[in-house]
């Protein structure tokens, strides 16, 4: 078999009046805008799929390229799994292999490319170490967390009643709120605990045998957990993120963290510095089962055990990206008319 | 070359703009609900975090030229939609759906752009 | 560590080369080699001819590079009086610097660059093992940091090198080329001292960041 070509506009052009001409309809023009708007789904397309080299000696790397456009699931196969939208992986091949990118686009369709790589000779095939099974273990026979893992979506939580005189801390926001539900807000500050798990970008832990790193895609800030036994600071400085330690109970990882400042929420409360957060992890199938209780007594009468998440590993990415806040906008001008 | 496309239907890409489904903090200073299209020059494209921006010169009836600031999603979120950082280059004449700041300020934050080649691309 | 390699886990001080590229200088307990070999080390670029509109040039109301909290490339990220600190596991290196609050994560696992990264603040890292030494290969940096002085161009590359001679020194050397900048590779050596005191770094956030501008002068 020899080496397929990439894509090239003219596949692209042929996909896209393809996807069109499914129904045996003809690209129709713009109708004029009716009452109530519905969605736009723009066609999901592959612009390039590549292998580099398309042919090696046994035992060679070889690079996949690709690039797609509106995908709703991507992943090739055989080896590499779920990927993001543009990308890049080393696979090493033992024998000619095809592979071949899957996406999906609106209406469960979906779209294929495939590339062969010639191998000459044989070879066994090098095997990426993953630390992503359920089952991975430290040296010392802990479970071993690392990896990283996404969003859970934002589960409605029913809160403890306030204590009298608490009322001022519930969240009320009005039509001009420029914070969202999830209070990302224009100026990149760290959410804290929970929290920093209410939003849609993944996180990453890293884990040594002595302490946890979690490190937060949005807006880029991390905790550390140290396992080694440690205690809390005995006057923690107040900090968006809080204090942490975590210790091993059989196959959970409990955490306690004091030492947050006053500044972030959770789930539609403000809280005191004497806010407290137990958090306990374990590691599932398809991620990390996730389940917190604060409390503060300056504002709920008693401990709130927030509804139980699993936090989805995301093997498709090998660790967070870069999230530097760089633009300020003013966005208070844009909600009353001149 | 080794394109299949499944049987299915597919989607004709009419009709107007859906608020994205998380952005980054409230979109209530942009009027989501009655979408707004401007179509015109890309002066920067600024790839940034929270938001990438695109600037666009366009021209309004009265021909002259006002540049809209267009607010897109962040990185994290483009890159999922296939976007890169010279996705949009200068001097690209595209076309831009979204919600106009409710102020009147040429201003928008859009959900599906049509690049310069046609290709729609959600943003 | 399990595996054999050197544990370059523990917090460390920043240290800013001696004036003039002299005495290497190191923040924290007695240092063996500050200066590093070589004579070129620590002497700074030469710049390709055309290329100078990359020296910076500060003037009298210029808050400086530090004003914005925005990331610092490294090697300039070990020139600010901060601490940084290294988390050592199985399969990464992540490097996290207390100032700006950045990180970067280093696989060791032997990953290769993406085809076509991202042009990054921090850029796009890859490490190995060269015997006890940690080698770092970054590319995919944008063209928004300066380095020691210099601005780049995202064909920026550089290669450094951490190793611990000593339980309380990391060693460390930054080959720098930018073929569009630099006539040639240079290098940048380091000493940073263990900070034996201190657990981890601390959280920094840039909640109130004037704009400086408006204090230079009478508008």
């Amino acid at each position: 078999m020899t080496a397929s070509r990439s894509f090239g506009r003219r596949a692209v052009a042929v996909a896209s009046l393809l996807s069109l001409c499914a129904l045996g309809q003809t690209p129709a023009p713009p109708p004029v805008a009716p009452a109530k708007p519905t969605r736009v789904v723009p066609p999901a397309r592959i612009v390039s799929f590549t292998a580099q080299p398309s042919s090696v000696q046994a035992g060679q790397p070889v690079t996949l390229v690709w690039a797609t456009e509106n995908p709703s699931g991507l992943s090739i196969d055989p080896e590499v799994g779920r990927v993001t939208a543009r990308g890049s992986r080393q696979v090493n091949p033992a024998g000619t292999t095809t592979y071949t990118l899957t996406i999906g686009g609106p209406n469960n369709t979906h779209l294929t490319s495939s590339v062969t790589v010639t191998v000459a000779g044989a070879a066994a095939a090098a095997v990426r170490p993953t630390t992503n099974s359920k089952d991975a273990r430290m040296p010392d026979g802990k479970p071993d967390f690392t990896g990283v893992y996404g969003f859970a979506g934002v589960r409605g939580a029913v809160a403890p009643a306030l204590k009298p005189g608490a009322e001022k801390f519930k969240i009320v926001r009005g039509p001009n709120e420029i914070r969202g539900n999830t209070t990302l807000g224009p100026d990149c500050v760290p959410l804290g605990v929970p929290q920093s798990f209410v939003t849609p970008y993944p996180f990453q832990i890293v884990q040594t045998p002595n302490m946890l790193v979690m490190i937060f895609e949005y807006p880029n800030t991390f905790r550390f957990i140290p396992t080694d036994g440690r205690p809390h600071l005995v006057d923690p400085d107040p900090t968006w993120m809080g204090d942490a330690v975590g210790h091993w109970d059989d196959d959970m990882l409990v955490v306690d963290t004091i030492g947050f400042n006053d500044k972030t929420e959770v789930s539609g409360y403000m809280h005191t510095e004497a806010l407290h957060v137990v958090e306990r992890y374990r590691r599932v199938e398809t991620g990390l089962q996730y389940d917190v209780t604060v409390e503060d007594p300056n504002v709920w009468v008693s401990p709130w055990a927030l509804p139980q998440r699993i936090l989805p590993l995301r093997p498709e990415l090998e660790h967070v990206e870069e999230y530097v806040c760089e633009n300020h906008t003013d966005y208070t001008r844009y909600f009353e008319k001149k | 070359m080794n394109l299949r496309l499944t049987a299915g239907t597919v989607a004709i890409s009419v009709m107007l703009t859906a608020t994205p489904s998380f952005a980054h903090h409230s979109t209530a200073m942009y009027n989501m609900a009655n979408p707004t299209t401007v179509t015109g020059v890309v002066k920067r494209f600024e790839w940034t975090n929270p938001h990438a921006y695109i600037y666009l010169e366009v021209k309004d009836e009265q021909g002259k030229t006002v540049e809209w600031a267009i607010e897109m999603m962040s990185l994290n979120h483009l890159k999922s939609y296939g976007w890169a950082h010279n996705t949009v280059q200068p001097g690209d004449t595209i076309t831009c759906t979204g919600g106009a700041a409710k102020s009147g300020d040429p201003a928008m934050l859009s959900s599906l752009i049509k690049l310069a080649d046609g290709r729609m691309i959600k943003s | 560590m399990a595996n054999g390699k050197p544990d370059l886990s523990g917090v460390y001080n920043n240290s800013v080369p001696g004036a003039g590229g002299g005495r290497g200088a190191a923040g924290g307990r007695g240092v063996a080699g500050g200066r590093g070999g070589g004579s070129g080390d620590n002497a700074g670029p030469v710049l390709k001819p055309g290329a100078e509109k990359f020296k910076v040039v500060r003037g009298p109301n210029d808050a400086g590079q530090y004003a914005d909290c925005m990331p610092v490339a490294p090697p300039q990220a070990f020139s600010v009086p901060y601490q940084f600190q290294i988390v050592q596991s199985a399969n990464h290196v992540i490097i996290l610097h207390e100032y700006p609050g950045t990180f970067r994560i280093i696989p060791t696992n032997g990953v290769a660059h993406p085809a076509d990264p991202d042009p990054t603040w921090l850029g796009d890292s890859v490490g190995r093992w060269d015997g006890d030494t940690l080698v770092v290969d970054t590319i995919g940096f944008n063209d928004k940091t300066e380095i020691n002085g210099y601005r780049h161009t995202d064909a920026l590359h550089i290669v450094e090198r951490f190793s611990r001679p000593e339980y309380d020194v990391v060693q460390y050397e930054a080959t720098i080329e930018d073929p569009n900048v630099f006539a040639a590779p240079w290098k940048v050596t380091r000493s940073f001292g263990l900070r034996t005191d201190l657990a981890k770094i601390d959280e920094f956030v840039c909640e109130h960041n004037p704009d400086y501008g408006k204090f230079f002068g009478k508008q």
